[in-house]
This record gives C-alpha cells, sequence and structure tokens, in this order.
C-alpha cells in the first residue's frame, strides 16, 4: 500500500474506532 | 393500553443493540464503500467525519427527542409534539411502508445467495445467471409483469414470516432478543470476512484505490453532499425508526450517550465494510488483470455481480460467499425488522390493539403487495425505481419539511431542553445551528437531484413507469398520510406533556 493511503486508512480508522471506544467508555452507569 | 404500560426496552444496551441492528443494514455494506472511492477515496473520510459529527449525531439526538418526550410511534409523537405535524408522522409512515415492501425482496436474495454460495450456484457467468436465470428479468417497457418467480417469492415469504414472528413477539423479547443475538454473530462473520479478505493475493491494490486521496475532490461540493447523504441513508434518521425506538426507553435514559453510541457504531461498521469490499475487489482485478476501477462497483452490481464473479476465483470462495452473503442477510433483516416496527407502532398508537394482532394486520397485506409487485419477472426495475423514488426522494422531501416546521416552530430549544434533563452529553446552540445547518443541505439535496430526474428521466425507464411508481407513487404517499392524519383516533390518548397540546 502506498503511504498516503495508509495515512489516511489510519487517520479514519483512529477517528471513527476511536470515537465509539470513547462514547462507550464514557456512557454513564445505569 | 395506556401510556404507563407501553413497552419498554430492558435497559440501555438492549436499545443500543436494536438501534445499531436498524442503522447498520445494506447501505453500510453497498453503499459506503463506493460512494468512498467515487468521491475522493482517502480524502472523503474529511467530508464524511464533518457530516457524521455535524449532521448525523445531532439528527439522531434529535429524533430520540421527539420519540422519548413524546413516547409514540412517529405519527402519534408529532401529533403530542403539535396536532398539526401528525401528517409528517404518517409521510414517515408511509415511506417506510414502501421500503418495507421492497427491502424484503433484497433481503430474499440475499438470504438466497447465502446458500447459492455453498455450490457456486451462479456458475461462470454470475451477471447472466442473476439477471436472466435467478430474476427472469422481463423488459418494462412492455409493461409490468404478473409472471412470477419461484425462486424469488420463496424466500420473500419466509422473510417476511420470519419479520413478522420476531414484531408479534414485542419490544424486548422479540425486537431487542433478535438484536442481540444477530448484531454479535453479525459482528463476528463480518470481522473474518474483512481479515479473509486482506489475505487475499491483491488485498493493497484495492485498499490503495479506496484510500488514496483526491485532494482536489473537496472543493467539489457534489463530494460534500455525498458524504451528507452516506451518513443520512445509513443512520436511519428523520424517518420515523429512531422516534419509534426511542419510544420504548425508559423515562431517565441517557439520549446522547447512547446516540454517539450508535452513530460511531455504524460508522465503524461501514469502515470495516470498505476495508472488506475493496481489499476483495483488489483481489478480483489482480486476478482478472484489470484495475480496480473496472471491477468496482455499488449496490445489487457489487453484490450479485462482483462477489459472486470473486468467489469463483478467491481460495476458500465458499466460505468468503457465505460470510458475505450471511452478513448481508443479518444486517438487511434487522434493519427490515426497524422497518416494520415503525409502521406497526403506528397503527397499535391510532387503533389501540394488540401488537400480535396488529402485526399481521399490518404484516400479510403488506407481504402479499410485496410478492405481486416484487416477485414478477418486473420487479427488478420497480424496485429500482421505488428506492429511488422513496427511498431518496421520500426520505429527503419528508426529513426537509419535518425538519423546517420543526425550527420554524421554535421546537428545538424544547428538545434540546428535553435532552438535556437526562443526558450525560449536553445539547446547545452548537447542536441547535447543526439542525438548522442540515435542513438546507437536505433542501439543496432534495431540490437538485430532483431537478435532475425531472428534465432528465431516471435510467432510461418508459415515462408511464416513472410518472406512475416514481412521482406517483411519491406523491400519493403524502395524500395518504394527510388522510390518515384525519382518521379519529381510538379513546383519544393524544394528550401526554401539560401544555403541548391545544
Amino acid at each position: 500500500m502506498n503511504t498516503s493511503a495508509i495515512v489516511m486508512m489510519v487517520i479514519a480508522l483512529a477517528i471513527i474506532w476511536g470515537g465509539l471506544i470513547i462514547s462507550i467508555v464514557k456512557l454513564p452507569k445505569e | 393500553m395506556s401510556n404507563s404500560t407501553r413497552e419498554t426496552f430492558s435497559g440501555r444496551k438492549a436499545f443500543i443493540m436494536a438501534a445499531i441492528g436498524s442503522a447498520v443494514g445494506l447501505g453500510n455494506i453497498w453503499r459506503f464503500p463506493y460512494t468512498t472511492y467515487e468521491n475522493g477515496g482517502g480524502a472523503f473520510i474529511i467530508p464524511y467525519i464533518v457530516a457524521l459529527l455535524t449532521a448525523g449525531i445531532p439528527l439522531l439526538f434529535l429524533d430520540y427527542a421527539i420519540g422519548h418526550r413524546h413516547r409514540g410511534g412517529a405519527p402519534l409523537s408529532y401529533r403530542r409534539f403539535n396536532k398539526h405535524f401528525e401528517t409528517f408522522g404518517w409521510w414517515q409512515v408511509m415511506v417506510n411502508v414502501i421500503i418495507g415492501l421492497y427491502y424484503a425482496v433484497v433481503l430474499g436474495w440475499a438470504a438466497t445467495y447465502t446458500y447459492f454460495s455453498f455450490t457456486a450456484a451462479w456458475g461462470n457467468d454470475p451477471v447472466q445467471f442473476f439477471i436472466n436465470e435467478y430474476l427472469r428479468v422481463g423488459d418494462i417497457k412492455q409493461g409490468v409483469s404478473f409472471e412470477f418467480v419461484g425462486m424469488v417469492i420463496g424466500p420473500l415469504i419466509a422473510v417476511w414470516l420470519v419479520a413478522l414472528g420476531v414484531l408479534a413477539l414485542g419490544v424486548q423479547k422479540g425486537i431487542s432478543k433478535s438484536s442481540n443475538i444477530l448484531m454479535p454473530v453479525l459482528v463476528v462473520m463480518f470481522i473474518v470476512l474483512v481479515v479473509s479478505s486482506l489475505f487475499l493475493p491483491g488485498a493493497a491494490k484495492g485498499l490503495n484505490a479506496l484510500f488514496t486521496p483526491d485532494w482536489d475532490k473537496l472543493s467539489d461540493p457534489s463530494v460534500w453532499i455525498a458524504a451528507y447523504g452516506q451518513i443520512f441513508f445509513s443512520l436511519s434518521i428523520c424517518f420515523g425508526i429512531m422516534i419509534t425506538y426511542a419510544s420504548y426507553l425508559k423515562k431517565d435514559s441517557d439520549l446522547t450517550g447512547s446516540g454517539l453510541v450508535v452513530g460511531f457504531a455504524n460508522s465503524s461498521f461501514e469502515l470495516l465494510a470498505g476495508i472488506g469490499v475493496f481489499a476483495a475487489l483488489g483481489f478480483m482485478a489482480t486476478a482478472q488483470g484489470q484495475e480496480v476501477s473496472e471491477v468496482a462497483k455499488g449496490g445489487i452490481g457489487l453484490a450479485f455481480f462482483a462477489f459472486p464473479t470473486l468467489i469463483n476465483e478467491a481460495p476458500f470462495g465458499e466460505i468468503i460467499g457465505v460470510l458475505f452473503f450471511g452478513s448481508l442477510t443479518f444486517a438487511a433483516l434487522t434493519s427490515f425488522i426497524s422497518v416494520i416496527e415503525v409502521i406497526i407502532s403506528a397503527v397499535q398508537d391510532k387503533l389501540r390493539i394488540r401488537r400480535s394482532k396488529v402485526t399481521f394486520l399490518v404484516g400479510l397485506p403488506m407481504m402479499a403487495v410485496s410478492v405481486i409487485l416484487f416477485g414478477s419477472t418486473t420487479g427488478l426495475p420497480m424496485l429500482d425505481v421505488m428506492d429511488k423514488f422513496v427511498n431518496y426522494f421520500g426520505i429527503v422531501a419528508v426529513a426537509f419539511v419535518s425538519l423546517m416546521v420543526i425550527v420554524a416552530d421554535e421546537k428545538l430549544g424544547v428538545l434540546g431542553q428535553h435532552i438535556n434533563e437526562t443526558s450525560s452529553f449536553k445539547v446547545g446552540f452548537v447542536w441547535r445551528l447543526c439542525i438548522v445547518v442540515t435542513t438546507g443541505i437536505l433542501a439543496f439535496m432534495l431540490f437538485s437531484e430532483g431537478a435532475k430526474v425531472f428534465t432528465e428521466g431516471y435510467e432510461g425507464y418508459p415515462n408511464w413507469f416513472i410518472n406512475t411508481f416514481g412521482w406517483g407513487m411519491s406523491i400519493m404517499l403524502v395524500v395518504v398520510a394527510f388522510l390518515l392524519s384525519r382518521l379519529k383516533w381510538k379513546n383519544e390518548v393524544i394528550t401526554e406533556r401539560k401544555g403541548e397540546q391545544s
């Protein structure tokens, strides 16, 4: 894979999957 | 059934799983990868994330607030909001009626192709097989056909019966339990599929095609509209589903916390789909000595033309086929269930009768119409036109009009206040601004695409066909919605929030 493709894939994964993980962790206890 | 006995999800997890099940559907698997590829590859990720944060998640919060505050299906929620708004709720219900009719057909195809994958039943020419042998597609120019195709009708009836069976069991025992089973299975199957695709020779070529950024595309407004469109259609927002599901939440539920999880989970899944699909297309291009641009497709072309071809050539292709079509089936089933639930909930609210009775009262006639319209040799063009006019124009139009009246009636503040009463993540001016800006973007999407189809036609279909099943159908939905809003409510249950009803 070329570098720019790898960078964009990693950025997309970090923001979107990171957003999911943070939103799950930040859920207050029921 | 009084409001105090309205069914609820057992808890936040049950709601989140059901809402993700609804959002993750065919669009995630076969629309996102090709939309990203066509609109700047890696550069598309920027407008996509902007659209998620400024339109997708704010509109999810809005839908949750409407449903949770008024504790009803779409028509009842809108009626309790303002008695003049009820038509918008029924318009959303009518959009779901049409989507439900054809979504079942695609679900049936996907389930059938899961079975076909074991033996690669499509042979060496999957396109010819799909069009001529499986669907036996006839010429729509000769008129609507009533020559039915057994291979389509059987699975179509089966998926209707499965979905109605789940829905008859109720919110917790049916919708929630089915999501709790299907969603983990879907995620595991899909992860195995993506990992398998990444090990295929040529996978890197596909990922290069998907993620190499074309920065010039960012100055093209149509790319930004495509990003907002992808988020909008993918998240099941503004057409009653999230209003209905949120109405089953307990009163002290955290709306925004759940909304953030659902929004990011939906995007996480479609990003994974993009990686898996393009890794597989990279393999296919390599195997055929072609460029990815020559094999890349979206929608029906990706699932029923490209993937069977790929399965024929890939090592352990049968396993990839079962995983791909199985994922498509499970993703579509949970979405299909949510689409039909919007209708059931609305009718149950209006007529105040038992859920099991409403389920079959609504479901069996819909199943019959679904078979008549889409089980014949002209089912494919019928589906294509209804998808364009109802799934695009219908949803965008009802979203635009309903958002416009909510904004114009200065109701955003009331909804924001309701969200903040129970939620961990507070909303304010920025959230309201996002809703207003998104309303404008929806107007642009509606009128620009509407003008294009009005002047150029659609896919070369004859005018009588477009006018009847496209424009005619779209207008009829509004008329029927208006008439339904004129029907009396049984036992007058519309007043829930003091001071909101005149």
